[in-house]
């Protein structure tokens, strides 16, 4: 199912290298995102999991220079797509770019359609911005788009307003006018988060087949790990403006590698599991303005909290085994031998670390 | 306040038959045109020290269920009892006693505190409002709730956007356990939450339980948070409970079509189990013009003749746990 190798793939559409973006906030520089490089293969889903302020939709942003600027600002890195870099190209080219070739939806279906236009003036606008169509032409295309997305009545209801729609059809429009100009990569940024999880299955489903059919790739933000299990092919798990995780999504539920993701997947409640008491990470979310010393998940981990090398070094993050990268110093395989002698010489004998 | 122990009541709260209706107004004299039935015949028993959990989507009236049974929204009928007084019936001096028995934890811990009060004042208003406690004894009680709930004490002092979401919460959580309640109603009390976080909230609220033997209307959309902290679970579909059990019979054993649905569409947190899912066509009806019949029968994927005319009423399925259904075609399907 998932078998692609994230880091050395030949079709790759996407890729994001050592991205940082910053805030200037009147309390000082926010690092939203830190060096984050990620892959987004052709026809392929990639997950970016991660909590609130980990960066996650914000990566998502500066792909398409959405960050306002000021205060925001893309401080270093690379955004190749196709070759191209988006950091530095122009505003024309992003313009022919955004909507067309690359497009998003979003997580609120309440607020991300303007409420004084029919959904069909909003449709049709995208389409007479990026193709050949104009006035009749780009209406009955709106028309088919609506029917693609599983709109009943779509000549109808194109002449409809947004607030004459449920939350579930809204983000089919939404879906709808994201797909209208044929884009060969969609992120979507917790698409389905304000919905009810029945129509939350419909508007998955839903995705997953126009994806199929029209062999885009996905690039989907998300804090819903079971989501992510039945949707991604990759995965990318972010904490506090970094990168701690890549790998196939098997691997990543199958054998998480960075204490911060094993914290993630115990602290779920499963359905028809008779567990007493849930596992718990302690602590809370670091603030983005005071970001702690060396690894940012050392206060809350259970290996790292009293740990002199994690309160004062950061790892980067490494291959570890093939397809899989971690960015913890105590993940198998992380540390070169030098590492290791370097440390034990330093700071005495490793934790042990059980399980 | 005392708590009574030793109460030889079984049940701490007992809803019969009851509903919440809104009425819609038209026209320049506000003419009634017509009903948003949000509670339509409801009815159920909590045991005390029990979590029953109240499932549903969006717009199934669960939210309107617990305000409704705190009397903070009048029903439009039927009856609430409460550790042996009728809710709906007492003078509002009375009520105003009650109160203290009975809170609410709501769900987004961003508008509900108040921005411009300390933790103190929030945490402490109700104690002033019930004369429990003033000065020292006050901000006693409240650094005492601080911690009981994991803040520090010196926390007090300060105003709610300083702390995080989860902590938010923590304080909302303090608040309504400043009156020593005996029935708390959770409205989506971790749903606005990180999955982290979440889990820690979920534990403490098991922990106040344990402690001082509270009860819970545990409302929420999320069956798994529902099945892991609730005793037993009602699931409600346009305003009306369609399935009563336990919650370790309900998932395993769903009968309700509904349930069932709702059950297979939640994603798993396991990428080899892709299943194969019941996905419901269309949405859920407005509740100001709700089907005829039974009220799922639009959706349902078994759905006869006869249900769209006339709902079975709530029926004990077998003869083992309490699993009461409200569906004509669930023995067939369990065949």
């Amino acid at each position: 199912m998932a078998e692609t190798i994230l880091m050395n793939d030949n079709d790759v559409l996407l890729s994001i290298r050592d991205l940082s973006v910053t805030f200037h906030t009147d309390e000082g520089l926010v690092r939203a995102v830190n060096g984050v490089s990620y892959d987004v293969c052709a026809g392929k889903t990639l997950a970016v999991v991660g909590e609130s302020g980990c960066g996650k939709s914000v990566t998502a942003l500066s792909v398409l220079r959405l960050i306002p600027d000021p205060p925001g600002k893309i401080a270093g890195g690379e955004i190749l797509f196709r070759g191209t870099d988006l950091v530095t190209a122009d505003e024309k080219y992003m313009q022919s770019i955004r909507g067309n070739e690359i497009a998003m939806i979003f997580q609120e279906p309440m607020t991300s359609l303007n409420p004084v236009y029919t959904v069909g003036d909003q449709i049709v606008e995208a389409i007479e911005q990026h193709q050949d169509k104009k006035g009749p032409a780009a209406w009955s295309h709106a028309v088919e788009m609506l029917k693609q997305v599983g709109i009943a009545d779509p000549e109808q209801r194109v002449m409809e307003y947004p607030h004459q729609m449920s939350g579930g059809m809204r983000q089919r429009v939404i879906i709808a006018m994201s797909l209208s100009c044929d884009p060969s990569l969609i992120i979507a940024d917790e698409p389905t988060t304000a919905l009810d999880v029945t129509i939350q299955a419909q508007i998955l489903e839903l995705l997953r087949d126009l994806q199929k059919k029209n062999n885009m790739s996905v690039v989907l933000i998300t804090h819903d790990l079971g989501v992510v299990a039945e949707n991604a092919d990759d995965v990318v798990v972010m904490y506090a403006s970094r990168i701690v995780e890549t790998g196939d999504v098997a691997g990543i539920f199958d054998d998480p590698l960075h204490p911060y993701t094993q914290g993630l997947l115990r602290s779920l409640p499963r359905v028809g599991s008779v567990q007493e008491r849930l596992e718990v990470i302690g602590g809370t979310v670091p603030d983005p303005l005071a970001f702690p010393d060396g690894c940012k998940f050392h206060p809350r981990c259970p290996i790292g909290s009293d740990e002199p090398r994690c309160m004062t070094v950061e790892p980067e993050l490494r291959e570890v085994k093939p397809g899989r990268c971690s960015a913890c110093w105590y993940t198998p395989g992380y540390e070169t031998k030098e590492e290791f002698e370097l440390y034990e010489t330093k700071y005495g004998k490793h934790k042990e670390i059980s399980g | 306040m005392k708590r009574n122990m030793e109460s030889t009541k079984k049940y701490l709260v007992d809803v019969k038959g009851l509903k919440t209706y809104f009425p819609i107004k038209r026209g320049l004299f506000s003419r009634v045109v017509g009903h948003v039935k949000a509670v339509d015949g409801v009815s159920f028993k909590i045991q005390a020290g029990k979590t029953l959990g109240l499932v549903g989507e969006s717009g199934c009236g669960k939210t309107t269920v617990g305000r409704t049974i705190l009397r903070l929204i009048n029903a439009t009928d039927g009856k609430v009892t409460f550790d042996g007084s009728d809710v709906f019936g007492l003078p509002s001096k009375e009520m105003r006693k009650l109160r203290c028995d009975m809170q609410l934890i709501f769900q987004d811990p961003y508008s509900s505190l108040n921005p411009r009060m300390t933790v103190a004042n929030i945490v402490g208003e109700s104690l002033t409002a019930h004369k429990m406690a003033t000065g020292r004894q006050r901000r006693k009680k409240v650094a005492e709730l601080l911690e009981r709930v994991g803040l520090s004490p010196h926390h007090s002092s300060r105003y709610p956007h300083e702390f995080s979401g989860g902590q938010r919460q923590r304080i909302g959580i303090a608040r309504a356990l400043a009156l020593d309640p005996k029935f708390i109603v959770c409205d989506e009390a971790v749903s606005a939450l990180d999955v982290s976080i979440q889990s820690q909230i979920i534990n403490l609220l098991q922990d106040l339980q344990d402690e001082m033997s509270l009860t819970y209307l545990f409302i929420a959309h999320d069956l798994a948070v529902v099945e892991h902290i609730s005793d037993y679970v009602a699931v409600m579909y346009l305003g009306k409970i369609v399935e009563y059990t336990s919650s370790r019979e309900l998932y395993k054993n769903p009968l309700h079509p509904y349930t069932r649905a709702l059950m297979s569409a939640i994603p798993m947190p396991d990428p080899h189990r892709r299943q194969q899912r019941i996905v419901l066509g269309g949405e859920v009806p407005s509740p100001s013009n709700p089907p005829s019949g039974c009220p799922f029968h639009p959706r349902c994927p078994m759905a006869e003749q006869r249900c769209s005319v006339e709902m079975q009423e709530l029926k004990q399925q077998g003869d083992g746990v309490e699993h009461i259904v409200a569906c004509w075609k669930c023995k067939e399907w369990n065949t």
